[in-house]
């Protein structure tokens, strides 16, 4: 039946002939470990494709959406953090193996003829590898993505006479926007696969007509060894792609592709490319003002071009000197070492820069409030809302805006600001304070020092403290030991300056309801008040100019929260 | 398939079956993650506050024995992003005498439709395949399998709200989906 049916389907598609032909094919030399890069990188572009149509599934490319859904595909869909873990490391992968089997393919000489054309189909085929890396590295529309594109379209738009036009047109505008993912989406969905889909097709095709470049032996004993393609060369391939997979699955599922947090044009993000693309980031740091076209285009553009002429300066060499493939593949050989050598600078030097681990540190921090806000849904506005939907995080981005320059972080070194802010009004912050108002973490960087230090006993601290945290309208709160030190507030002499009537005396603020939001809001709106600092002001006065009232509200919040957090200086 | 080969037909029986093992692992492993991933969406959805009642006006806004259709408007979570009001569909409502109120989907049971209101002959029509149901919703002609489907009303002092479902169209019970 099986059989019949085979017969059938030959007899209208001759498939057995082709498999056969394919199967049996003659491996002149004989089967060989060197020679499975090749396959193992047809496999590894097939699951590309497989894992990028699933992606696909779940992708939307708009500003509003990207981040959102590739969030969504990490933590919603099943299995899509591994798929997308795939994707990610797969096109590491594939760099790598292009590498490997250049280098193979230019040892055994593979440039010379008669293989110059399929040298060439796979040079553009690493050109569309690397197209495919660059812009499918944008599509999650995060900061790494967003700020690491940016240098590379930026560098289109240095082209003399047409560059800002190139710019403008793969951006799809004079900036950053729906339009630069939709154009890049096309370019990694559509044109760039189906160029690599031509261009695989004529490389296998013109492999089959030559076969693998054969080790330098004289033809009969080539002939003698010879094998056919299965059993041997197909077990070495297979096996070597199997590994190859494999240790990407193992990668891919112990690490999961990073997702930093969404694209925010207003912020201060360390741009750095994909590891593959670094050597070109490096290099830009040898290049300065009027040279920068060397580095961008000109020595990159060299070394593709003799890569990609290779056939024909080693046709032009080797009248002159018989060896000269080999010669060529040692030039390309060290070429490469160099790149490798760069890359390794970029990442020496990000090493031993402490301001690159700070920021990447805060990087990462962004990215998990990101995601943990998300785990709601992402506004319809887009995922930078998720910040201003949540009064504490935007709070503490309007502070480290508004505030920071005055009201430094507890943790700077040697401080020297206004009072640090965070664990403010929390048991602890107020009783550092009472026993030592002066310290610089306080009053000690002011010209208030008129207040004395505390220095009653620990229950009476104890007391004075719970009172004052009782003003922020507090749920935790004892209130007996907040009535004790109610009592003490005017036996230990802080009535004499401190008022508790909500209008003050201008000597020192008052002190009902200190630290709630009506206090905090009412403070910051106009801090020279005699109910506040009078004429002891320091601070600038936040109107609602400076500070509109949808911020001030989150600062309110995110100051009040304050008081459960931990302080932050010794 | 018989070729000159060094490798004697044992060895090549043996590497031929490791090949295909090693080759279908490599299917295997690529398979799961995205098999597994495209199916995700078949899985049970977790139950979302989708059946919080959606206000649609004042009893005032309405006359009584006449049918108005209002949009359902609330906040909705679609896959990753959330908004604060989309239209969630339709319905035609009607206040009776007695101040309460029956609502209709303006889904058509049929094949999902919108259903009109046909004021001159006085029913519901359905625009694609010419159902019409009754000011009741009772199935008067047409494809429909069944009448309109019903959708509970709650008055709240003033306020209408209406509980909105949406029920599997092309059959004759009544089945949410
Ligand atoms: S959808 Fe209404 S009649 Fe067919």
């Amino acid at each position: 039946m099986l059989k019949r049916f085979g017969d059938w389907l030959d007899s209208r598609t001759g498939h057995r002939a082709l498999m056969h032909s394919a199967l049996f094919e003659r491996v002149l030399g004989g089967a060989r470990w060197r020679y499975v890069f090749g396959s193992a990188l047809v496999v590894l572009i097939l699951l590309q494709a497989v894992t990028g149509i699933a992606l696909e599934l779940y992708y939307s490319p708009s500003t509003t959406d990207a981040w959102a859904s590739v969030n969504y595909i990490e933590t919603q869909v099943q299995l899509g953090s591994l798929v997308r873990g795939l994707h990610h490391f797969g096109a590491s992968a594939i760099v790598i193996l292009v590498v490997l089997h250049l280098l193979q393919t230019a040892w055994a000489g593979a440039f010379r003829a008669p293989r110059e054309v399929n040298w060439l189909a796979g040079f553009v085929l690493m050109q569309i590898i690397l197209a495919l890396a660059l812009t499918g590295y944008l599509l999650p529309w995060d900061q790494k993505g967003y700020w690491a594109t940016q240098v590379a379209t930026s560098i289109a738009g240095t082209l003399p006479l047409i560059g800002e036009k190139l710019q403008t047109f793969l951006q799809g505008g004079a900036s950053y926007g729906n339009l630069t993912l939709t154009r890049f989406h096309t370019l990694h969905v559509i044109l760039l696969p189906a160029g690599l889909v031509l261009f695989l097709g004529i490389h296998l095709a013109l492999f089959r007509k030559h076969g693998v470049t054969p080790p330098d032996m004289p033809q009969e004993e080539l002939e003698r060894r010879a094998e056919p393609f299965f059993p041997k060369q197909l077990f070495y391939d297979t096996a070597f792609a199997a590994a190859v997979v494999g240790t990407l699955f193992f990668v891919a599922f112990s690490q999961g592709a990073p997702l930093e947090g969404p694209a925010d044009p207003s912020s201060q993000y360390l741009a750095r490319p994909e590891w593959y693309f670094l050597p070109l980031f490096q290099l830009l740091k040898y290049f300065e003002g009027g040279a920068e076209l060397l580095g961008t285009v000109v020595l990159p553009g060299l070394a593709m071009g003799f890569m990609a002429t290779l056939p024909f300066i080693h046709a032009f060499l080797v009248r002159r000197l018989p060896q000269a493939h080999r010669a060529l593949a040692l030039v390309l050989t060290l070429g490469l070492a160099g790149v490798g050598a760069l890359g390794a600078l970029a990442v020496a030097s990000d090493r031993k820069d402490p301001a690159v681990a700070t920021m990447a540190a805060r990087a990462h921090e962004e990215a998990l409030e990101a995601r943990r806000l998300a785990t709601k849904g992402v506004p319809t506005a887009g995922p930078l809302e998720l910040y201003r939907n949540d009064p504490i995080v935007w709070g503490a981005r309007v502070i480290s805006a508004q505030c920071q320059s005055c009201h430094q972080a507890c943790d700077t070194p040697n401080y020297t600001g206004s009072p640090c802010l965070e664990g403010y009004a929390s048991r602890a912050w107020i009783a550092r304070f009472l026993r030592n108002p002066r310290a610089p973490h306080f009053f000690g960087n002011t010209k208030i020092d008129e207040m004395d230090a505390y220095t009653g006993p620990q229950e009476s601290l104890d007391a004075l403290v719970e009172f004052l945290y009782s003003q922020g309208e507090r749920p935790d709160v004892t209130v007996a030991l907040a009535k004790k030190g109610e009592e003490l507030f005017d036996g230990e002499g802080c009535a004499s300056c401190h008022t508790l009537d909500g209008v003050g005396s201008g000597m020192a603020p008052d002190l009902k309801g200190w630290a709630s939001h009506a206090w905090t809001a009412a403070f910051i709106r106009t801090p020279g008040a005699p109910r506040f600092f009078g004429e002891l002001n320091e601070m600038e006065t936040f109107d609602h100019t400076r500070l509109p009232e949808d911020e001030l509200r989150a600062v309110t919040l995110w100051l009040h929260a304050q008081a459960s957090q931990p302080l932050k200086f010794p | 398939m018989s070729e000159p080969s060094s490798v004697p037909p044992t060895r090549r029986g043996f590497l031929g079956a490791i090949t295909v093992l090693l080759g279908g692992a490599i299917a295997a492993l690529a398979a799961v993650p995205v098999l597994g991933s495209i199916l995700s969406p078949l899985r049970p959805a977790p139950r979302t506050g989708n059946d919080v009642p959606i206000p649609v006006g004042n009893v005032s806004d309405f006359t009584v024995g006449v049918p108005r259709r209002v949009e359902l408007v609330r906040s909705v979570t679609d896959a990753w992003s959330r908004s604060e009001a989309t239209t969630v569909g339709a319905a035609w409502l009607t206040r009776k005498a007695d101040g309460t109120f029956t609502a209709l989907s303006t889904i058509c049971p049929h094949l999902g439709c919108g259903v009109n209101m046909d004021k001159q002959r006085g029913h519901f029509a359905c625009p694609c395949h010419t159902s019409a149901f009754a000011m009741d919703g009772a199935r008067l002609e047409g494809p429909a399998p069944r009448g309109m489907d019903p959708l509970t009303v709650e008055v709240r002092g003033q306020a209408v709200l209406v509980h909105y479902r949406r029920f599997k169209q092309g059959i004759s019970e009544r089945e949410e989906v």
